[in-house]
């Protein structure tokens, strides 16, 4: 059991930088998951823990050893591939059995443990079975029994569930929760898949193109993203573009002031505010603060729908409704929110500083 | 509700079993061209230790009570065994090794495997002379080094017959096995590293198991295919490592006995199949 710190590491392939000087800490017993679109660099900072790549520079410390020099043999880490990795020519009790028999345990104790890594993840009875006679979800119940058997320091997830269809997805990420709480391991989890991401984890840490974006609480970093990119890349977001006036913000190329809390920023300065559907409301009438858009088409999901929008100057919105009944294309709507739901992204100058404020926070003590 | 039910579950599969006869019936003609000139006359001629000239086992008798040819036969099986394990203990290395070159240099690697097809078998065959003959390349080494005192005899022997079906047939355990062992996937490789195996333990764990039916079917095939040599044993046996193909030479050109040499031919045929049986059962395995 043990935290992960990452210092200053960086992965070049010639001029492609795929990681950027990441600096980072898992504490003990966190879930911390990587999110970022493909490419971004999450698998890569996966296998340099996992000390499958070597980093270009920086160092790695696995529960306060320095483990950048070690192989994966000595890391003490269960790493679940997106593919799984079980050996296909094994049994899954054999398959479990993996990293014990190769530490040499005795017989009897392997059987136990076997046993018990099994049970865990709800899998006793099929121990005779080969991979290939698995479904998806329980070979990837076999790969986290298999990772976790031999009591790793630390779980490193890559794209765990990227291969589950959707219904058993969220079965698996409950009981992966519960399973991570139970042990008290330190977990660090890499996806593309926002869902899965604001779920599972107790911190984000959302990468694009190798660089950090964002660190924080699942809640924090998708109410108070860092940059258009976050906000972008975790579910919908509604930018607003505009100039801080008293009361609100006035659109760009518009007469319209829309509601939003300036939070001791100057009058006249450039602003974008972030709204989420969910909170956005459709007023009787026009109200102060409120944008007219014409309601153009519902997208229906079942359990919500999503109504999509477009002001008079173009600008394309997306409200959620409940069950609604939607109104006929071209009719305007009058979109309310409260101020305090506007977020306002921090603008470049101020986005250094509080890049810098974040880097600063990250670095370990 | 329910008549339809049972109606279209019968009539699902006809459409399906009506294509698969209708593409199998474009191969009909050939087949029966196969069958005409190829097969009805082999059959017939392998039918001739039991009818000939008249229905009998005499000449089955003949071959089981003749200690020359069993020994031959012996012999054969024999010999087909050491180059099969030959290839073998040269094949999985080479192949392994092969696999962990960049691409450039494993182009060259499989190209120089690949140079004993391009050459004919009589001409590489010969080639061996030159090279292991006594007055050879490797013979005036040895003497001029002062390594030995007197040629020492690499051809007609055992050790000779060896080199050349082990030089023809290597290819045939190479190439299957390098295809099986390419296709593995690096991670799994990648993840018993994480959990904690040794290079060693990976390669006997997880690696070998994994190219083994590969491997097993390659030793099979060199087997198989040492079984039918001619050439070779005729030139670097120097008459001196009879094998089966070259005493039915001797049984059909010089005796002539052809109710024997069919005899031979047919348990030679059996015992091929029976072998090629056991290895597409151990490459099904493996796929
Ligand atoms: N072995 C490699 N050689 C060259 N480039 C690589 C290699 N591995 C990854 N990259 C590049 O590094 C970047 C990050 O890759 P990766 O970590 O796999 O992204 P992700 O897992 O987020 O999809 C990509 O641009 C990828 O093309
Ligand atoms: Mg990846």
């Amino acid at each position: 059991m043990g935290d992960i710190v990452f210092d200053g590491i960086e992965k070049r392939y010639g001029a492609l930088v795929a990681v950027e000087r990441l600096s980072a800490r898992v504490e003990q017993g966190e879930f911390l998951t990587i999110l970022g679109p493909s490419g971004s660099g999450k698998t890569t900072v996966l296998s340099m823990v996992a000390g499958l790549t070597a980093p270009s520079a920086g160092r790695i410390h696995i529960a306060g050893r320095d483990v950048t020099d070690l192989p994966p043999q000595e890391r003490r880490i269960g790493l679940v591939f997106q593919s799984y990795a079980l050996f296909p020519h094994l049994d899954v009790f054999r398959n479990v059995a993996f990293p014990l028999a190769v530490r040499g345990v005795p017989r009897e104790e392997m059987s136990r443990r076997v046993a018990a890594a099994l049970a865990r993840v709800r899998l006793t009875g099929l121990e005779k079975r080969r991979p290939a006679q698995l479904s998806g979800g329980q070979q990837q119940r076999v790969a986290l029994a298999r990772a976790l058997v031999f009591e790793p320091d630390i779980l490193l997830l890559d794209e765990p569930l990227g291969a589950l269809d959707r219904k058993l997805r969220e079965e698996v990420q409950v009981e992966l929760k519960s399973l991570q709480r139970e042990l008290g391991i330190t977990t660090l989890l890499v996806t593309h898949d926002q869902e899965e991401a604001l779920s599972l984890s107790d911190r984000l840490l959302v990468l694009n193109e190798g660089a950090v974006q964002q660190v924080g609480a699942p809640d924090a970093v998708y109410r108070r993203p860092a940059s258009r990119f976050v906000a972008e890349f975790l579910g919908i977001a509604n930018l607003l573009q505009g100039r801080l006036v008293r009361g609100g913000l006035r659109l760009e190329g518009s007469e319209a002031v829309v509601a939003c809390d300036a939070a001791g920023r100057p009058e006249g300065a450039l602003a974008t505010a972030v709204i989420r559907p969910e909170q956005i409301r459709i007023a009787a009438g026009p109200v102060p603060g409120s944008l007219p858009a014409q309601f153009r088409q519902a997208v229906y999901l079942g359990h919500l729908q999503r109504w999509h929008l477009e002001t008079a100057q173009g600008l394309r919105l997306i409200a959620q409704a409940g069950a609604a009944i939607p109104p006929q294309p071209g009719e305007v709507l009058h979109l309310a929110w409260d101020p305090g739901d506007a977020w306002l992204l921090p603008e470049p100058g101020l986005a250094a500083s509080a890049a810098a404020a974040t880097r600063a926070a990250l670095l370990p003590a | 509700m329910s008549a339809t039910v049972p109606a279209l579950g019968l009539a699902a599969p006809r459409p399906a079993a009506r294509r698969r006869l209708g593409a199998g019936a474009y191969a009909l003609p050939l087949l029966a061209v196969m069958l005409v000139a190829f097969n009805l006359p082999i059959l017939a001629m392998l039918a001739q230790s039991f009818l000939s000239p008249e229905p009998t086992v005499a000449h089955w008798a003949e071959l089981v009570q003749t200690p020359l040819y069993l020994r031959v036969l012996g012999n054969t099986f024999w010999l087909a065994a050491i180059t099969a394990g030959v290839c073998g203990l040269l094949g999985y290395p080479l192949a392994f090794w092969i696999r962990t070159l960049s691409g450039r240099a494993q182009l060259v690697a499989l190209t120089l495997v690949l140079m004993p097809f391009w050459i004919s078998v009589l001409v590489r065959t010969y080639a061996w002379i030159v090279v292991l003959g006594n007055g050879g390349m490797v013979n005036r080494s040895l003497l001029g080094l002062g390594l030995a005192e007197a040629p020492v005899s690499f051809l007609y022997n055992t050790l000779g017959v060896t080199i050349g079906t082990t030089n023809v047939l290597l290819p045939f355990l190479v190439l299957p096995l390098l295809a099986a062992m390419m296709k593995l996937d690096e991670r799994l490789f990648q993840a018993a590293a994480t959990l904690g195996a040794s290079q060693r333990a990976i390669f006997w764990r997880v690696f070998f198991p994994l190219t083994l039916p590969a491997f097993a079917a390659g030793i099979l095939l060199v087997f198989i295919l040492t079984l039918g040599f001619y050439v070779t044993p005729a030139i670097l046996g120097g008459g001196r490592v009879p094998m089966i193909a070259n005493m039915l030479d001797v049984l059909i050109n010089l005796m002539p006995r052809w109710e024997l040499a069919a005899a031979i031919s047919t348990l030679l045929l059996v015992a091929t199949l029976g072998l090629f049986a056991l290895y597409r059962a151990i490459g099904a395995r493996g796929a």
